[in-house]
């Protein structure tokens, strides 16, 4: 079966919420950080949630959030006690997709997706990232769970030849992308050098090339044409949307490209018709989770050839001024590893830049743009929404 | 990066200390029960989906690309030698602990295999993609992955 952009109503974007992000949020509660995100989604969207959501979507995981059956804990702070509301373990963007679904249903006119982190309130997070792997093999080998990401960073730059200067130069943009976004938490001027000489935490893979965790969460509304018609809101279309996983196994998973992207984004062109992507979209928010992730990604994606992006990122391509614009938000490793957040935080700032509301970091005309997520090792989970103005 | 650890001084009732115990016996099931009494023996066994042309390891009781049910028949063992595809040297523990003693993990394509294996690169002075390895046994074998030492450059 096709997912196909064609039948009934139209689906949009009309109300961001965000709450952060930052290193440590200690004063909020889960809870009050979640509420914060709402009230003002809800005042963006010009919608009351007590009356006018018809369906609310939360994407957390139990481990993460300290509690079982944490899907119970979800409802209140959005305005949903009592009513329709059910979770996903899994990235925001998997959220949006069923949100999407359940409006094209016919069933739901406003429906609501929340996704957030709280990394600092988790004493042991490494173990749980740990408790990921395979229990049997995997995890019998007591590793930082980066391991599996150095594993494949030296898969991928070894097969396509990319350079530990063009992934430096990853983390150097976002970083610096960081500090024109006000919602981003590692706002920094780094030179190569700084990137190059830090340390190992599994070789290749340095400390500098590994998105640091973050506190803070969003909320997503989105709402059928009918209610875009109806309210004074400023809706982004969804044009197309898709998620895909490649095998979960070390075994039999691909380890040098990024297959997930490859599924995902195929699916979502389709949908979106969309045959050239790389000049057919203004901008992308693409998961930069560790450094060398954005340009795999990006190949993934189908923008370049594999081992080709680290040329475009030299040339200066991925800048807000440049031809491909890519993470000007910061990214994860700008605006911080919000885990299953991730997803959300590329949808509000391709939300932001469709709007014309990016400030700073604004890229100029931008109509449609691409939001990738990736839900990290050991993971080959990835999610693809392409919104657009029209 | 490492998770950083929140400052010890705090206002304490801002925070409530709390704990998430779990245990679990993980039933290891038909081929990963089959594997381990190998590694006992000292065998590496894999097993081949015929229509496929496709030898798992470790072995599967269904094929993830066609689904057919892999029976009895399909396991074999596989050479103890193989290719070295990728590594890492493992500087923290998985509580992000600094190791005293960095080791190397490995994936390895075994000879005759179409999978990766995921095990220890050992005693191995410059590892280099490509390179060629072979399996190193513990004396001390229990039917566990750990009946393997590692793999080591040859
Ligand atoms: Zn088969």
């Amino acid at each position: 079966m096709q997912l196909t952009g064609e039948s009934m109503e139209k689906v949009a974007i009309i109300g961001v919420g965000v709450e952060g992000f930052r290193p440590e949020i200690r004063d909020l509660s889960y809870k009050e950080m979640v509420y914060q995100a709402a009230v003002k989604a809800y005042s963006d969207a010009d919608i009351n949630p007590r009356e006018e959501v018809d369906t609310f979507i939360s994407c957390e995981e139990d481990f993460s959030m300290g509690t079982s059956i944490t899907d119970e804990y979800a409802p209140d702070q959005l305005g949903a006690a009592q009513r329709t509301v059910h979770t996903i373990t899994g990235d925001g963007i998997q959220g949006i997709v069923a949100a999407y679904m359940q409006i094209k249903t016919g069933m739901f006119d406003v429906a609501v997706v929340e996704a957030q982190s709280r990394s600092s309130d988790i004493k042991t997070h490494n173990q749980i990232q740990h408790l990921a792997f395979d229990p049997l093999y995997a995890r019998q080998f007591d590793a930082i769970y980066h391991s599996a990401g150095a594993l494949e960073k030296r898969m991928y730059t070894s097969e396509f030849g990319v350079s530990e200067e063009a992934i430096a130069n990853v983390v150097i943009k976002n970083h610096e992308n960081a500090l024109r976004n006000p919602n981003a938490a590692y706002g920094m001027r780094l030179k190569e050098f700084d990137v190059l000489e830090a340390e190992m935490v599994a070789s290749p893979l340095r400390d500098t090339e590994i998105s640091s965790s973050v506190d803070g969460s969003i909320v997503v509304v989105l709402a059928n044409e009918k209610v875009v018609k109806e309210k004074d809101s400023n809706p982004v279309w969804i044009k197309g949307i898709n998620y895909a996983t490649n095998s979960p196994n070390f075994d039999t998973r691909e380890w040098k490209k990024a297959k997930y992207a490859e599924l995902s984004a195929k699916k979502a062109y389709q949908m979106a018709g969309i045959k050239n992507p790389h000049d057919e979209i203004d901008v992308f928010e693409v998961d930069d989770t560790y450094a060398f992730k954005e340009l795999q990604h990006l190949e993934g994606l189908g923008l370049f050839e594999y081992g080709k992006a680290a040329e475009a990122l030299m040339n200066g391509e991925f800048s807000n001024k440049g031809s491909t614009p890519v993470n000007v938000s910061g990214g994860v490793l700008g605006m911080g590893n919000a885990h299953d957040a991730n997803g959300l935080q590329r949808i509000s700032e391709i939300v932001e830049q469709l709007r014309g509301h990016a400030g700073r970091r604004q890229v100029k005309g931008a109509k449609t743009g691409l939001a990738f997520s990736w839900r990290g090792v050991p993971t080959t989970a990835g999610a693809v929404a392409i919104l657009s103005k029209e | 990066m490492l998770p950083t650890k929140r400052n010890a001084k705090h206002n304490s009732v801002r925070e409530v200390e709390g704990s998430f115990p779990i245990h679990f016996h993980y039933t290891a099931g038909i081929s990963t029960e089959k594997f381990f009494l190998g590694l006992k023996e000292k065998k590496i066994l894999g097993n081949t989906c015929a229509t496929c042309n496709f030898t798992y390891l470790p072995p599967k009781i269904f094929c993830e690309d066609c689904f057919a049910e892999l029976g009895n028949d399909t396991y074999k063992e596989v050479p103890q030698t193989g290719i070295l595809e990728s590594y890492t040297e493992i500087y923290y523990d998985f509580r992000g602990d600094k190791l005293e003693t960095p080791y190397f993990l490995a994936l390895i394509k075994v000879d005759e295999t179409d999978t990766m294996f995921y095990h220890k690169l050992i005693d191995t002075e410059n590892p280099k993609i490509g390179m060629k390895v072979s399996a190193i046994w513990n004396d001390d074998r229990k039917g566990s992955i750990h009946d393997l030492n590692g793999f080591k450059g040859i």
